[in-house]
């Protein structure tokens, strides 16, 4: 179906009052119905690319909370200087108005798998044939003791991108020089395993670009190790030598708690303050995929290697960094990716097309200076029933600058490319 | 921060305290953590590799030739070019990643060959071409040469 017919269609249900949110009269069309909870790099993508395969053949209807969705893969560029918060922020009315979906700015407060349907936090119940979920993370506060929901006000996580990620910006953009930044990195598994240690780069950048060379950045990492370890620590000594300190638990020895208040973390070895902290707690998936009970005993959610099918209701699949996808690292890459082999399987299900083996890809670009780009991914396959590595790639230490500016290059092609992916 | 973390990385030279247990680290050595008297001991290797396939053993040419002689599925091809076109946008204007779309059949084909025989160097490229069979290429290669 074109665009033009889609939107005649879109129209005609138009012209009888609320017509789109009957689903009696949806059903009567004989159309299976499709909801997709989250409108992230998963469920943006499974909504665009479903619309294109069913050309109108298929009922897409996405549940967002967000009028506007802020990336979190190149937020910390905004942190960093080199990116507008406009620029890595993204609307939903190409998806709307050239693809005919159906976005509800509304959370997905209930599932009941029985009646295979979602109640919105709008009061809206919307019947499903497949519902896909790609909730993203939620946050657990109290893995950090001392740190709450509330306290993010004043020691931003910014690990879900949009006011969190602005308030921590505001907060870099306050500090003076000799102040000292206090990140706390999550724990495994958590999104984007490079995002706090390209943070580090870009707050450290943004300092000694203001000639703020005499601030520090402590990490307090509950991990022992980190993704793409040498690449950073070898940027961190070239770029911002004497400001980046890493603590591993070998020599911190266990984080206790923060006090965000009097601004310090307390660990075994010692108490550091700053004026700045940046606490990104331990995550599970979102909290419907949990309610619904797709989740297992580690709070995110197994799924069949083949199909991201949620192993607890085939007519569920759960994508991103709700899923445990095996070998595959929680990222928008990822679900983007992810979200592909479930839009084969949908039109599989719902419309006897033909599927394929499924193949995963992942990469994950991070700036530790200007134009120095680094990147790592693999290429993933269903190997004996699990996503596993099939090929990989990762930047060098030795790389000339050439390459890692083609590399920045790249990732720029890249953020351009993924999100008209995701948006249109 | 603590005085004591202070005064220990304004006297011990430059680069910072993390910076020699970085260092340490790197040497593969076991580090006395003297202010504390902690042992560091390293858990990783600095010598992240990439895993790809191996090159085939096949001379290019022949391989250019199998590929050029298999009908080429457009359906598989049309779900293989999903994972290609995250990146490489229709009408891409950004020329670190060009758009493919309508590339003539042998010059796909060669082109992605050249990637998988590591004779094109970009790492991304290498890992994902690697991971393909000749059947695969052959079907991106009919699917791409019919997009506009």
């Amino acid at each position: 179906m074109s665009n033009v017919t889609r939107r005649t269609f879109n129209k005609l249900l138009g012209a009888g009052a609320g017509a789109m949110a009957m689903p009696g009269l949806l059903r009567a069309q004989g159309r299976k119905n499709v909801v997709i909870v989250g409108g992230g790099a998963g469920g943006a993508t499974v909504a665009r690319h479903l619309a294109e395969k069913a050309g109108g053949a298929i009922n897409i209807t996405l549940i967002e909370d967000s009028e506007k969705y802020t990336t979190c893969f190149f937020s910390n560029l905004y942190l960093g200087g080199y990116r507008d918060f406009a620029s890595i922020t993204h609307g939903y009315d190409r998806l709307v108005n050239d693809y005919g979906i159906r976005k509800i700015t509304a959370r997905a407060e209930e599932i009941d798998r029985t009646a295979q349907q979602v109640r919105t936090s709008t009061g809206e119940t919307i019947p499903y044939d497949r519902l896909v979920l790609s909730p993203g993370i939620d946050l657990m506060f109290d893995s950090v003791p001392g740190y709450s929901r509330e306290l993010a006000e004043i020691a931003p996580h910014a690990w879900q991108a949009g006011p969190q990620t602005q308030l921590l910006k505001s907060k870099i953009d306050e500090l003076k020089n000799g102040d000292q930044v206090v990140m706390v990195a999550p724990p495994n598994p958590y999104r984007c395993p490079p995002g706090p240690y390209e943070r580090v780069s870009m707050i450290a950048h943004t300092l000694k670009s203001r000639g703020l060379d005499d601030c520090t950045i402590v990490v307090l990492d509950p991990k022992d190790k980190f993704s793409k370890q040498g690449l950073f620590t070898e940027g961190w000594e070239k770029y911002y030598p004497g400001m980046v300190e890493w603590y591993g638990p070998n020599i911190h020895g266990g984080i206790k708690g923060v006090d965000v208040k009097a601004g310090t973390v307390e660990t075994d070895f010692d108490t550091f303050s700053g004026a700045l902290l940046n606490i990104i707690p331990a995550q599970q998936a979102g909290s419907i995929a949990i309610s619904a009970g797709l989740s297992d005993d580690s709070g995110f959610c197994p799924v069949d290697a083949e199909t991201m099918r949620s192993k607890r209701d085939e007519n569920i699949f759960v994508i991103g960094d709700a899923s445990i996808a095996g070998a595959m690292p929680k990222s928008g890459s990822a679900a983007n990716s992810q979200a592909k082999v479930v839009v084969m399987h949908l039109m599989g299900d719902l419309e006897d097309a033909r599927v394929f083996p499924a193949r995963y890809l992942n990469t994950c670009w991070s700036l530790v200076e200007t134009n120095d780009g680094i990147k790592v991914g693999a290429q993933y396959a269903n190997v004996d029933g699990a996503i596993a590595s099939t090929s990989s790639f990762i930047s060098q230490p030795d790389e000339s600058a050439d390459i890692r500016r083609q590399t920045f290059e790249e990732s720029v092609a890249w953020y351009d490319g993924i999100t008209k992916d995701m948006f249109g | 921060m603590h005085d004591s973390h202070r005064k220990h990385r304004e006297t011990d030279g430059g680069g910072g305290l993390t910076a020699h247990v970085f260092r340490a680290l790197g040497n593969y050595k076991i580090w006395l953590f003297a202010a504390c008297g902690i042992f560091v001991i390293p858990h990783f290797s600095f010598a992240d590799k990439a895993a790809q396939p191996p090159i085939p053993d096949l001379p290019l040419g022949e391989a250019i030739g199998q590929v050029l002689a298999m009908p080429g599925d457009a359906e598989y091809g049309a779900y293989l070019a999903t994972e290609c076109v995250t990146c490489h946008q229709q009408h891409s204007v950004n020329h670190a990643i060009p758009a493919i779309n309508g590339l003539p059949r042998e010059y796909f084909v060669e082109a992605m060959l050249e990637y998988k025989y590591h004779l094109r160097d970009n790492s991304v490229m290498q890992a994902i071409i690697g991971s393909l069979g000749m059947e695969e290429l052959s079907a991106l290669a009919t699917y791409f040469s019919t997009k506009d």
